[in-house]
């Protein structure tokens, strides 16, 4: 028989019973909705994950002073003596005996309130000589400051750590001089120099700290491309001055852009705390947020790292005088726990379109054995066994293919909200077109056990039906 | 044209086995018009089944032009019904879906003509069979007796040998039943084989020859 007197036969038995096809469409097409959706979230949950593990926070060791809320059952004096620690830039050094560690730097957040405590200043500083040129060589005098280019006397020189007394530091303070500054803080981080190269930062304009400048906390500020963009829109932040507090921080680098939110952040040298000048009674008062950052060549390697580092930082402070954690781990953990969920989720959505799909198969067998006579006739006009699959199976065809096209539309909506709402990773077409059709193959085998049913009653059996 | 040789139809009931038709043999001749008759359950129904092969026999032989047909497989068979053999039942059995034109296109598509002789064929069919006005009209809008004729259109589609009818006019007022049985009988004139099941004996009458069946056996010399 020709395909498409199948195809007008079927719509019109399609037609003949609307409310069943109709039915039947809803049914097919929440089932594949459903299972594409629950594929696609999978897919989604794996490259969330992979995305997310692939970020240098997630190859890092920390180690902490012992500070968090699991140690505040803690007594009242081994308390204090075990938080009398405070990691330096020397223990940095713990890298070069834990060979799986490639870098290892101090990274602590700031947040300058530039409404109250601070100006975004037009005039430059002098560390550059006051020009701002992309990848000049620079002194690496630091805090000693010279005068500025522009006739103004550097008058911040050493200003952030003697300030000359309180009236000459007042009188001596620059008032902002520009246009009022788009944000009210600066967001960043007090790092030390392979906090640069851990996080493949580099500078876009001018260059980043090095260890000499940190070292002399040298007052110098980096900031991230968009945050350079927002607070100079002239596009010239190389050797502008930010008063914040007391201190004057001039400008020496800007980063290329990285698309994330580091671009909206400013960095300036870790401060690296004298030990021997805090007495210990008062180191718990201190505040330093001391957290040192190691990273790892191979993430696979974190946990023999993390026991070389154990033991290094037990010889120096005791055992259990620090906290070593590695982040990876509780990231993982909770990614797996989102991966199983996400599997229950399609495990009953593949349920749901099993139950949908063998309800399908039903009412089309129903169908068909309406139709039992039909068969007969049609094989007593000459259509033998695989004619009379084909006449049901486009029938059947026609129902998946129209269920398939609203399954298509629920899991692009469905994909529409995950995009939305979840963090992380993308909702990939292929695995969502790979959804759809696995679970319209479902459907469609499903349906085609009517469709042989159907076929291979013998004529004559067919014929007596009424 | 064909020959039964020794045919038995047996129904398996679980223990009980029914034989519908018992050691029949006959032959019925090309240009035939043969009326078989029998009271209800005899087997007729049966035999006219065995005959337009859209059922096999339990035991015996089927010969069609001296070609044993009896154990061909599926698509053989159904090229057989379609290229050889015409059915008219006596409920139309018409598709309600498909109009006239588009019910006797139908055993054409399986021969594997092209729609537009289909179509050509179906046409003048149907004209000849006196529906050239009703030719889109669907069966739910016809009386009985066209349905006859339009299933007649429909026997007639592929130029068959045989036409095998089941009480082609059991669904009819005796009018409409007299023009089918004349259209059998214009057919049969034409070379067409006829056969013909059938409960009124006047109609029996008509035919060339009949054969009677009891309790699934001939009654006297069939062939």
């Amino acid at each position: 028989m020709k395909i498409g007197e199948d195809v007008r036969m079927s719509l019109r038995s399609i037609q003949k019973r609307p409310v069943e096809s109709l039915l039947l469409v809803l049914g097919i097409a929440l089932g594949i909705g459903a299972t594409a959706s629950g594929i696609s979230m999978i897919s989604h949950s794996l490259t969330a994950k992979r995305e997310l593990l692939s970020s240098t926070q997630y190859k890092e060791i920390v180690v902490r002073v012992r500070e968090s809320a699991a140690d505040m059952d803690l007594p009242a004096v081994p308390k204090i003596n075990e938080q009398s620690v405070i990691l330096t830039w020397e223990d940095l050094s713990a890298k070069t005996d834990v060979p799986d560690i490639q870098y290892a730097y101090l990274a602590n957040d700031f947040i300058i309130r530039i409404a109250n405590f601070g100006a975004i200043l037009n005039r430059t500083g002098t560390r550059n000589g006051g020009v701002s040129q992309s990848g000049q060589a620079r002194s690496t005098s630091g805090s000693a400051r010279g005068p500025a280019t522009d006739g103004t006397e550097a008058s911040t020189a050493g200003r952030n750590s003697d300030g000359g007394g309180a009236d000459g530091f007042f009188q001596d303070l620059p008032t902002p001089d520009g246009p009022a500054p788009t944000v009210d803080e600066i967001r960043g981080k007090r790092v030390s120099p392979e906090y640069f190269q851990a996080w493949d930062l580099f500078a876009a304009q001018g260059s980043l700290f090095t260890q000499q400048e940190m070292e002399s906390q040298a007052p110098y500020i980096i900031l991230g491309s968009g945050l350079g963009a927002t607070l100079y829109e002239d596009g010239q932040p190389m050797g502008r001055e930010i008063l914040v507090f007391r201190n004057l921080y001039e400008v020496i680098g800007v980063l290329e852009p990285t698309g994330t939110k580091l671009d909206e952040l400013a960095y300036l040298p870790a401060i690296m705390p004298d030990i021997d000048q805090i007495p210990s009674f008062a180191r718990q008062f201190v505040g330093l947020n001391t957290t040192l950052h190691y990273t790892v060549y191979d993430s696979e390697r974190l946990e023999q790292a993390k026991a070389q580092l154990a033991a290094w930082f037990s010889q120096v402070y005791g055992d259990g005088g620090v906290v070593i954690s590695i982040p990876r781990e509780e990231v993982e953990a909770a990614q797996d726990r989102s991966t199983r969920l996400v599997s229950v989720i399609l495990f009953l959505a593949i349920a749901g379109l099993l139950i949908a799909s063998v309800n399908v198969s039903n009412i089309l067998l129903g169908r068909a054995m309406r139709k039992r006579k039909n068969i007969g006739i049609l094989k007593a006009l000459g259509a033998t066994v695989r004619d009379v699959f084909g006449l049901f199976f486009i029938e059947a065809f026609l129902i998946g293919v129209t269920g398939a096209v609203g399954g298509i539309g629920i899991s692009i909506l469905i994909s529409q909200l995950m995009i939305a709402t979840l963090a992380g990773g993308t909702v990939i077409s292929i695995m969502l077109f790979l959804g759809i059709l696995t679970s319209w193959a479902i459907t469609t085998s499903l349906t085609i056990i009517p469709a042989m049913q159907a076929s291979r009653i013998p004529a004559a059996d067919a014929l007596r039906y009424e | 044209m064909i020959t039964l040789e020794h045919i038995e139809k047996k129904y398996d009931l679980g223990q009980v086995k029914v034989a519908a038709l018992d050691d029949v043999t006959l032959k019925i001749d090309q240009g035939e018009y043969v009326a078989v008759m029998g009271p209800s359950g005899s087997g007729k129904s049966t035999l006219l089944n065995i005959l337009g092969i859209l059922d096999n026999p339990s035991g015996g032989r089927y010969l069609l032009e001296g070609h044993e047909i009896t154990d061909l497989p599926d698509k053989e068979r159904a090229r057989i019904r379609n290229k050889h053999f015409g059915f008219v039942f006596q409920s139309f059995n018409l598709f309600p879906e498909l109009s006239a034109v588009e019910n006797v296109m139908l055993p054409m598509s399986y021969a594997g003509i092209s729609f537009s002789q289909r179509k050509q064929r179906a046409s003048e069919l149907l004209e000849w069979i006196g529906l050239g006005d009703r030719m889109h009209h669907l069966p739910t809008m016809m009386s009985g007796g066209e349905q006859q004729r339009v299933a007649i259109a429909r026997a007639l589609a592929n130029e068959p040998d045989l036409i095998l009818a089941d009480e082609p006019t059991g669904n009819l007022p005796s009018d409409r039943g007299e023009e089918i049985l004349q259209t059998l009988e214009d057919l049969n004139k034409q070379g067409v084989t006829v056969v013909m099941v059938t409960h009124n004996e006047m109609q029996g009458q008509r035919a060339n020859r009949i054969i009677r069946i009891q309790d699934g056996k001939i009654q006297g010399a069939a062939a």
